[in-house]
C-alpha cells in the first residue's frame, strides 16, 4: 500500500499545480492532517529493531506574515514488534516467553516554521517544534506485562514544502527529525525520523 | 461545511479511531505462546555440593478452593518428567528419611477458578494459604531477596527445590521454577505445555548440575 502513496501524490500534484496560481502568500490560518512514516534511529531502532512504523498529526499554523508561522502540532507515533520464544535473565533468574514490544509516542510541539516565496503551487519551509513528547512504552513476556510511561522534552526540526491545489486545500510534504529526552531501560534518549504526506485547508487574507 | 468544520470533524474521527485502539498481545499470540517458564535461583549457592534430593510423590495444591484438593492424574507425569530431568543433572533420588541434600517441593497454584495474575514466591504461607508439604518442616523457609515472578496466573505449576542441609534457622529455597498458567488455562493440551514448560525450567537452569 505505501508504495503507491508517493506516486499517487505526485500525480495529484503534478495535475493540480497547472490549474494553480502562483500565490499562495496571502494563508492566514492553515490547518492539516499529516501521516509519517517513521524510520527508527539510535535507542528505538535497537528496541524495534525494525525501520518503519506509522503515525498521524494533527497541526494548525497560524501566519504572522507570508513568511512566518507560528502554530501547534498533536501526533502519534506507534509501532510493535514480536520476537519469538527465548530465554531473558533476570536479576535472580531466567524467563522463557515471547516477547512484544510496543512503543508509542504523542508529541505535543509548538511550532514556528520561516517560509521562502512560493514557487509556482510549492512554498518551501524549515522550522522547527518544541515541547512535550508523551511516550509509553511497554513489553510483555507472553502475557505478563512491564509497563512505563514517561512525559518529557523534544523537539522536532522539519523542512518541507506546501502544495497549493485549490479552493484552499492543498498538501504538505516534510522531513522531520525527532529528538526526546526519553530514557527507560533500553533508551537514554528517543530518536526517529519521520516522512510526512499532509492534507491542508487554509484560510487566506 | 465549512474547512473548519470539516478539520474538527476529522479530529473527532481520528480521536474515535485511536482511543479505541487497545494493546493486547494475548489476541496475537498462539495459546503456546502465551505460556511462560519463570526460574529463579541463590546465586550464593553451590549446587555442586548437592547430590541427593527427595520429593513427594505427588503435586500439593495451594488453593482455596478444597474440592481441588486431590491428586491430579497428571501429577504422576509430571512428577516422573521433574525425576527425569534431575536425573540427567546428575541428582539422586533418595527416601525423604535418607538425610537428602535438598526436598524438592511441586505445588500447584489454584488460588481462583477464574485466573488472577498475582505474584508467588513459596515462603511457606502465601496470603494466608498453606502449601501442605511446606507444613511437614518446623523450620519457616527463606528466600533470597532477588528472587522475583513478574506475575503468574492462577493453574501454575511451582517447583521449589529446599535446602535442608546447611540451613540452620531458617530452610532456604535455593531454586525456584513456575510453568505459569498451563495447569487449568482454557486452551487445549494443558498436560502437553506443562511437560514442555518443565523441560524449559530445566534446560534454562544450566547450573543445576548435582556434585559428584
Amino acid at each position: 500500500m505505501r508504495k503507491y502513496i508517493l506516486p499517487v501524490l505526485m500525480a495529484i500534484v503534478l495535475i493540480s499545480a497547472q490549474n494553480t496560481c502562483n500565490a499562495q502568500d496571502n494563508i492566514k490560518t492553515l490547518f492539516s492532517y499529516n501521516y509519517g512514516m517513521g524510520f527508527a534511529t539510535g535507542d528505538l531502532k535497537s528496541y524495534i529493531d525494525k525501520k518503519l512504523f506509522d503515525g498521524f498529526s494533527v497541526e494548525g499554523r497560524f501566519f504572522i506574515n507570508k513568511n512566518i508561522s507560528l502554530g501547534l502540532n498533536v501526533g502519534y507515533n506507534d509501532f510493535r514488534k514480536y520476537l519469538n520464544r527465548e530465554v531473558y535473565s533476570t536479576g535472580s533468574g531466567n524467563i522463557s516467553a515471547v516477547q512484544t514490544r510496543y512503543f508509542n509516542t504523542v508529541p505535543v510541539l509548538a511550532t514556528g516554521f520561516y517560509y521562502l516565496n512560493s514557487i509556482s503551487a510549492f512554498k518551501p519551509y524549515a522550522g522547527i517544534g518544541i515541547g512535550a513528547y508523551v511516550s509509553n512504552y511497554q513489553k510483555y513476556y507472553s502475557t505478563l506485562e512491564s509497563k512505563h510511561t514517561k512525559t518529557c522534552f523534544g523537539f522536532r526540526p522539519e523542512i518541507g514544502t506546501l502544495i497549493k491545489l485549490r479552493n484552499g486545500l492543498g498538501l504538505i510534504v516534510s522531513g522531520r527529525y525527532n529528538y526526546a529526552t526519553y530514557s527507560y531501560q533500553e533508551f537514554s534518549s528517543l530518536n526517529y525520523f519521520e516522512l510526512n504526506f499532509g492534507l491542508s485547508f487554509s484560510i487566506e487574507k | 461545511m465549512s474547512k473548519i468544520n470539516l478539520f474538527l470533524t476529522g479530529i473527532i474521527f481520528l480521536t474515535i479511531a485511536f482511543s479505541c485502539q487497545k494493546v493486547d498481545p494475548a489476541n496475537d499470540l498462539s495459546f503456546e505462546e502465551q505460556d511462560v517458564y519463570v526460574t529463579n535461583h541463590d546465586k550464593n549457592f553451590d549446587f555442586n555440593t548437592v547430590k541427593t534430593y527427595a520429593i513427594q510423590n505427588q503435586v500439593s495444591p495451594v488453593n482455596v478452593l478444597t474440592d481441588l484438593a486431590t491428586i491430579n492424574l497428571s501429577d504422576t507425569v509430571f512428577i516422573s518428567l521433574i525425576n527425569t530431568n534431575l536425573a540427567q543433572r546428575g541428582f539422586q533420588q533418595v527416601d525423604k528419611n535418607a538425610n537428602p541434600d535438598v526436598i524438592v517441593i511441586v505445588s500447584r497454584l489454584l488460588f481462583n477458578t477464574g485466573g488472577n495474575d498475582f505474584s508467588y514466591i513459596n515462603r511457606g504461607v502465601y496470603a494466608g494459604l498453606t502449601n501442605p508439604d511446606t507444613i511437614l518442616f518446623k523450620n519457616q523457609f527463606a528466600v533470597p531477596s532477588d528472587f522475583n515472578n513478574p506475575a503468574v496466573v492462577s493453574g501454575s505449576l511451582s517447583i521449589d527445590m529446599v535446602d535442608v542441609k546447611s540451613s540452620t534457622k531458617s530452610l532456604n529455597i535455593v531454586w525456584n521454577g513456575i510453568v505459569v498458567g498451563a495447569l487449568t488455562s482454557p486452551f487445549p493440551g494443558t498436560e502437553q505445555r506443562t511437560k514442555d514448560g518443565i523441560n524449559s525450567l530445566f534446560n534454562q537452569s544450566p547450573y543445576l548440575l548435582a556434585g559428584q
